[in-house]
């Protein structure tokens, strides 16, 4: 396995389009690296300039301490899995995953024993005569990742392996994908937009937005700490909800207010909200749906004019408005309410984030 | 909500229902007999029409010349004789002329397809500078028609010293931009994420081209060989004009010696022309699978 690091990578393309500014990242050993962001955010570009598919326009790749701008890809012992799969479809199964060693000239009685040993991993040693067209997608898929680990890479390139699967069977990879990485202690670059999968899989996610990186980070500090109002708008599903608000100073106390409604901040909140100047000014308070409680104290309560009830089973997601703001709220499922009613909820202000208004960066950040 | 078929088949009997289905199935069956049957006619009456010049070629060329110049249609020869075929082959040297076609035409479809595919996977899959520049210059070249430069070719090579050699039939044929063209088509619906995936597993160019590309490209191989080989079989001008010797004549200009102004035979003629173009129609036959398969190759998703 190996470590790799991007050192000021640009990536400018022939129209002058610019995918990828000064990205800079160390991967380390055995790492479960993800890169998430939204469509044209430049995490496939990043991924291409690893395995070598795309020029580097400036900046340096360096995997195990050898500069590897100028090589290429088959030189620089990395496997990918694409998102199509990429399986040869005149070859069997067999043949799929013994190709890359016999491009290598591997012996045979060591190609063979290297690919019983990957299917029998992936669970697909029953498939190894059929061909392409005669697997399912998930079948597919689990050839693809066998081809890529028979070759015991330094590191796994993955760009966005499960997207072409169904919710459940993307589900059940997701947990496959995992153990596959703890059995082979392999460093995985993982590139997705689903951020469900970039929390579920990574060991650290980084968000990529226009070509750079806005934070890398473990997913939970992701999650709780986000740098600013895009990564924390784009990690959790629903996704926070952001309401313009007036930072005010009531009793002596710091409180944010919008739409008639006031909710007292923390000690910690209002020192970080005078320090910064922003009494008397408007910030963005962002909270997630599952903040949004249906018990609390009177002063975290919030009057929700539901519009839509999704009723997923275990929860329930209700969709409406705050005054002008729209709103999302993760409740238990016997809260009882109706679409077109009011419906009292209560904010948990221990875990609410406030963005500053012209940056959108965290007022909060630790 | 009672639907309206339960509803319906509540005021029938059983035995009623099942007359009533068993009618409506042979009326659909017979519909549909009917219909095959007037279509595989019309098919017959079509193909019997469009063969009709090419069967009576054949007919003519069983015919013995007594029969053919009468006042009635003979269609059909009413004694078939050999005899034109025989004396076809004595006339001039079919057989030779025959092999000189097979080896030009064999060795100038093995040339295109080499070198059409290799340019062909350079415009497709390599980045170079200049790519679409140098491929708009190759496919000028088709803009010109080969009458126009004939001359100046013929002056070449005969500098060389080719005339009258198989060099001077095969090497200005060994590629073409119709081909590229074609085959650049064909790799145009080839998924990249094939040669990126073989590229990183450890393959050189070569390579996959050899391992991947080759095989499941067979299709659009076997209807470029086809078209190269029909075309090349048929070449006359050329050949025409660079060959001499009875040696490296090919058949189309045999053909022409048939038509001699002192031997005059028009079923000898015929008898040349059937022979002649056995081996193209076979061509045809043996690859109309994969012609058909690769004219209509990303045409339609499947």
């Amino acid at each position: 396995m190996a470590s790799l690091s991007l050192v000021n990578v640009c990536k400018t393309f022939k129209n002058g389009q610019v995918a990828v500014k000064d990205f800079n990242l160390d991967i380390r050993d055995q790492e479960f690296l993800i890169l998430v962001g939204p469509s044209g955010c430049g995490k496939s570009t990043t991924l291409r300039m690893i395995a070598g598919l795309e020029e580097i326009s400036s900046g340096e790749l360096w995997i195990d301490g050898e500069l590897m701008n100028l090589t290429d890809p088959q030189k620089r012992d990395l496997s990918m899995v694409f998102q199509s799969y990429a399986l040869y479809p005149h070859l069997t199964v067999y043949e799929n995953m013994a190709f890359s060693l016999r491009v290598r000239n591997v012996v045979k009685t060591e190609i063979d024993q290297r690919v019983r040993k990957a299917a029998d991993v992936l669970c697909i040693s029953h498939l190894l005569d059929r061909k392409p067209h005669a697997l399912s997608g998930g079948q597919k898929q689990r050839v693809a990742i066998g081809s890529a680990i028979v070759r015991e890479p330094k590191a796994y390139l993955m760009d966005e392996p499960l997207s072409n699967l169904d919710a459940k069977l993307r589900t059940q990879m997701r947990v496959e994908l995992s153990k596959i990485h703890k059995e082979l202690g392999a460093t995985i670059i993982y590139v997705t937009h689903d951020q469900v999968e970039a929390m579920t899989l990574g060991t650290r996610i980084v968000v990529m937005n226009s070509g750079v990186i806005l934070q890398a980070a473990e997913p939970k500090v992701l999650y709780q700490n986000p740098v600013n109002k895009f990564v924390a708008g784009f990690m959790g599903s629903p996704s926070m909800n952001f309401i313009p608000v007036w930072v005010e100073r009531r009793e002596d106390r710091i409180c944010v207010e919008f739409s008639k409604n006031r909710l007292f901040v923390n000690e910690e909140c209002a020192k970080r909200l005078i320090d910064g100047d922003y009494v008397s000014r408007r910030v963005y308070l962002g909270i997630r749906p599952e903040d949004l409680h249906e018990t609390g104290l009177k002063d975290q309560e919030l009057k929700l004019n539901v519009e839509i009830k999704e009723v997923l089973g275990s929860e329930i997601l209700l969709h409406g408005k705050i005054g002008r703001s729209q709103v999302c709220a993760r409740l238990k499922p016997d809260f009882s309410s109706e679409a077109g009613k009011e419906a009292s909820i209560f904010a948990d202000m221990s875990r609410i984030l406030l963005f500053d208004m012209d940056t959108e960066e965290n007022i909060l950040y630790r | 909500m009672e639907s309206v078929i339960s509803r319906a088949v509540k005021d029938i009997s059983r035995e009623e229902l099942e007359n009533l289905k068993r009618e409506a199935l042979k009326k659909a069956l017979f519909r549909r007999r009917a219909t095959k049957l007037a279509l595989t006619g019309m098919n017959l009456l079509m193909a019997l029409f469009l063969l009709l010049p090419l069967l009576y070629a054949v007919s003519i060329a069983l015919m013995p010349s007594s029969e053919l110049f009468t006042m009635s249609m003979n269609l059909i020869p009413t004694t078939p004789t050999l005899d034109n075929f025989r004396q076809a082959m004595v006339k001039i040297p079919l057989t030779r002329f025959i092999v000189n076609s097979f080896v030009v035409a064999g060795c100038i479809t093995a040339g295109q397809i080499i070198s059409c595919s290799l340019a062909a996977f350079s415009f497709s899959f390599l980045d170079f500078k200049g790519k679409n520049l140098l491929f708009m210059l190759v496919m000028a070249t088709m803009m010109i028609p080969g009458e126009a430069t004939i001359i100046s070719n013929y002056l070449t090579v005969s500098g060389l010293h080719w005339l009258d050699s198989y060099k001077v039939l095969i090497i200005p044929y060994l590629t073409s931009a119709m081909g590229i063209f074609l085959f650049r088509q064909f790799y145009k619906s080839f998924p990249i994420s094939l040669y990126e995936s073989a590229r990183i597993d450890g393959c050189t160019n070569l390579r996959f081209i050899y391992s991947i590309l080759i095989p499941l490209t067979k299709s659009a191989i076997g209807a470029m060989a086809v078209y190269t080989f029909i075309n090349a079989w048929n070449m006359y001008m050329w050949p025409l004009l660079v060959t001499g010797s009875d040696k490296m004549r090919t058949v189309q200009i045999g053909l022409g010696m048939l038509d001699s102004v002192d031997s005059q035979s028009i079923s000898m003629m015929i008898a040349g022309v059937v022979m002649i173009i056995v081996p193209s129609i076979s061509v045809f036959i043996l690859g109309q699978k994969q012609l058909i398969r690769g004219m209509f190759s990303g045409a339609v998703k499947g």
